[in-house]
């Protein structure tokens, strides 16, 4: 029975893997072989000596550093706030489809345009410290050197979490009703339900709302180039950044090489994220 | 089996992820049977058969670009037998002719799908395409060593990295440059002598902004196409640029000083609409004095009175370099399937070189070209012209004080940062700074 489902899926699948395998795996695995060539006409055999020269890159290092931290905010703070929202729109009754609509605006709204009203609002002249002057505060340098990367970041939440809530919501809708109800009639808070009966059915999509946003901040590239150019202070400077640069200088070998080490980190993530899942589903 | 399909989820993932951040490589599959050797790189020549061989040229502009009149004149030319041309610009099919970025992944994936191509030193990939081989040495070719012989030395050592020439020079321009027009100089009893610093430059657009000859023009004193601005400000940078010192080179009084003045220099000037002349050479004809970025050959046609050529003078006195003297250049793909043919083709560009007004802005003492068909008309009528203008003094005037220079990563970040500062967005300390962080992250990307 298990051998037919799989078949069934598998006949779903093959139009997607397909084009994945054309135009993303096929081309990566082709692309490896200059990972271990120099980076110069002649593509001489260098085995691992492009990834000795990128661990001996300050600008490789601080790149790998930044994009782990951008994940490390980004990951637990999307999911925290997305769960939130999502209890929140699930338990305010009648609620849930103007919740939903208004969170998944931000989410289809164009990068570019989100990116200029964000500057409008940081700037140094922006609203948030017109906001804070009218408090009798300081101004924020929100744009110079390691204050640039937290625009970035409410950015990037302001514009997720809509996308992350309706998964959320989708897989609370599919909880079944009879644990929940029956804690009711039990006398449990709205805590207690939400922690001990809701949360612990809907592991699954929070494990994958877990990944998309990991793969997400990954790939955070895009808002700090329109905010900053491709060369950022460094507290914004990404993998994506490198890579970009250094494809640009013709050191393809160098682009290669960091993207497998890519590779490899996302990889083992979300290797420990299934297998957590498998686990919890054990 | 859910492991299995588990295991390929998570490689999925992770593939597109990255895949989304990096370009596909291609290899090049092509096997020959005749391997011949250049630059360090093997290459699969197809046969010696007696077929034709195509030469396909990827330029960097579509057809109808004035300004790539040398390059539009090429199908025009009488090819050795068995050799045909096919420029991939002037064909509707081929949209990466202008997308540089298209030819690097082209090189760097090792095709062979031009034979030739079209780069300019002003383009920030060009050294690193130099520097990294993608090229066949031109002087593995006698003929066309002997032109290189013939050209002037300054235009030879700019085609040259180390003892190889990379490519085969096609247009230059300088950066920034003055025209006077003497009458309207000594009205206001100056010389072009008198202009040797930018300082002097600067005053002298005050002197003639106040003078009574400006009502009488109608016209400011350095009239020009707006992007002249940020070209003087490219010299500069192109001319102190080093990796190791260029990041303090930028916090200085004499660079601050450039900004300031360039930017004073814009706001002051009334410039000529371009748009309302019917030719540059109406448009030059009017001008009393302007600055200007031109191709040589735009100077050749103007009238209307003597004009005296001069380069802008450069900032500081201390560290004054060259201004940029950008040069294009058609190289052969090491890669190639025909890098004889292509060499061929190579000593045609040579040849045409010799008329269509490129003789006189390339060699120094090349014999006259004979001309014999109406496709060297018009390149005669310029050499005609050029002669009547004592051009070849002007042009040979210009080479030592000018210099190639190559364009440096995060350059054309930098000029936005500067044009920025010029239209009152940021600050001259904000640009500054931005600046400086912009090339702190280029030298330390670049350490070896």
């Amino acid at each position: 029975m298990g051998n037919m489902k799989f078949k069934q899926a598998l006949v779903f699948l093959i139009p997607s893997l397909a084009g994945l395998c054309i135009f993303y795996i096929i081309p990566f695995i082709g692309s490896l072989y200059y990972a271990f060539v120099s980076g110069d006409a002649q593509s001489r055999w260098v085995g691992l000596g492009n990834f000795y020269a990128l661990f001996k890159s300050n600008m490789f290092l601080i790149a790998a550093g930044n994009t782990l931290m951008f994940m490390l905010i980004i990951v637990p703070v999307t999911i925290a706030i997305s769960l939130i929202f999502s209890l929140l729109a699930w338990n305010s009754k009648g609620m849930e489809g103007i919740f939903r609509s208004v969170m998944l605006t931000t989410y289809v709204m164009p990068t570019v345009a989100v990116m200029l009203l964000w500057t409008m609002l940081f700037n140094r002249a922006g609203t948030i410290n017109s906001i804070l002057g009218i408090l009798d505060l300081q101004p924020v340098a929100w744009m110079d050197g390691s204050n640039m990367r937290w625009p970035i970041i409410f950015m990037f939440l302001w514009k997720n979490i809509g996308f992350n809530m309706i998964i959320i919501l989708a897989s609370l809708n599919a909880m079944p009703k009879e644990v929940y109800e029956s804690s009711l009639l039990d006398g449990a808070g709205w805590i207690k339900r939400q922690l001990y009966i809701v949360i612990p059915e809907i592991i699954p999509a929070l494990i994958f709302v877990a990944i998309i946003s990991m793969v997400n901040s990954l790939r955070i590239f895009k808002e700090a180039y329109i905010l900053v150019g491709p060369y950022p202070t460094d507290s914004v400077y990404t993998l994506q950044h490198y890579m970009y640069n250094q494809f640009k200088v013709l050191n393809y070998n160098h682009v290669v090489a960091s993207s497998l080490l890519f590779v490899l980190a996302i990889t083992l993530i979300v290797g420990v994220l299934f297998i957590y899942e498998h686990r919890i589903k054990g | 089996m859910k492991r299995p399909v588990s295991i390929i989820i998570i490689v999925l993932i992770s593939l597109f992820t990255v895949s989304c951040s990096i370009t596909p490589m291609k290899t090049n599959t092509d096997s020959n049977d005749i391997k011949t050797e250049s630059n360090g790189i093997k290459n699969d020549n197809k046969g010696t058969t007696s077929r034709k061989k195509t030469i396909t040229i990827n330029a960097l502009v579509p057809k109808g670009n004035s300004n790539l009149w040398y390059y539009n004149n090429m199908g025009a030319v009488k090819l050795p037998e068995g050799i045909e041309l096919n420029l991939l610009s002037t064909t509707d099919k081929d949209a990466l002719a202008i997308e540089p970025d298209k030819i690097i992944t082209k090189l760097l994936s090792h095709s062979n799908e031009f034979d030739i191509y079209f780069i300019g030193s002003d383009q920030e990939f060009a050294k690193s395409i130099v520097d990294k081989g993608y090229y066949v040495d031109l002087l593995q070719n006698d003929k066309l060593k002997a032109y290189f012989d013939k050209m002037y030395p300054q235009i030879k050592k700019w085609s040259m990295s180390g003892d190889k020439v990379f490519g085969f020079p096609t247009s230059l321009w300088p950066d920034a440059h003055m025209l006077m027009r003497e009458e309207q100089l000594k009205k206001l009893d100056y010389s072009i002598d008198d202009l040797k610093t930018f300082a002097d430059v600067l005053e002298f657009n005050n002197v003639w902004r106040s003078s009574k000859y400006r009502s009488e023009i109608g016209k400011g004193v350095y009239a020009s196409m707006n992007e002249v601005f940020p070209y003087i400000i490219k010299s500069y940078l192109l001319s102190h640029y080093d990796y190791g010192r260029m990041y303090e080179e930028v916090d200085t009084k004499e660079f601050r000083d450039l900004l300031k003045g360039v930017k004073d220099l814009s706001k002051n000037t009334e410039f000529g609409d371009w748009n309302k002349f019917s030719s540059e050479q109406n448009y030059l004809s009017t001008l009393p004095v302007g600055i200007f970025n031109l191709y040589p050959i735009y100077l050749s046609q103007s009238d209307g009175g003597e004009m005296v050529p001069a380069p802008v003078p450069l900032v500081g006195s201390e560290t004054p370099g060259k201004y940029s003297m950008p040069v294009s250049f058609y190289i052969i793909n090491p890669y190639s399937d025909n890098i004889d043919a292509a060499m061929e083709v190579m000593v045609q560009i040579a040849e045409m070189s010799k008329h269509l007004g490129m003789r006189d802005l390339l060699y120094k003492d090349m014999e006259s070209y004979q001309c014999d068909n109406k496709d060297c008309q018009y390149g005669d009528t310029l050499t005609k012209i050029y002669n009547d203008k004592k051009m070849f003094s002007y042009m040979e005037n210009f080479y030592d004080k000018y210099e190639m220079y190559f364009a440096f990563p995060g350059m054309e970040d930098i000029l936005v940062t500067c044009s920025d500062y010029m239209q009152d967005n940021i600050t001259l300390d904000e640009a500054i700074e931005k600046i400086k962080q912009n090339i702190s992250v280029v030298q330390r990307e670049n350490a070896q």
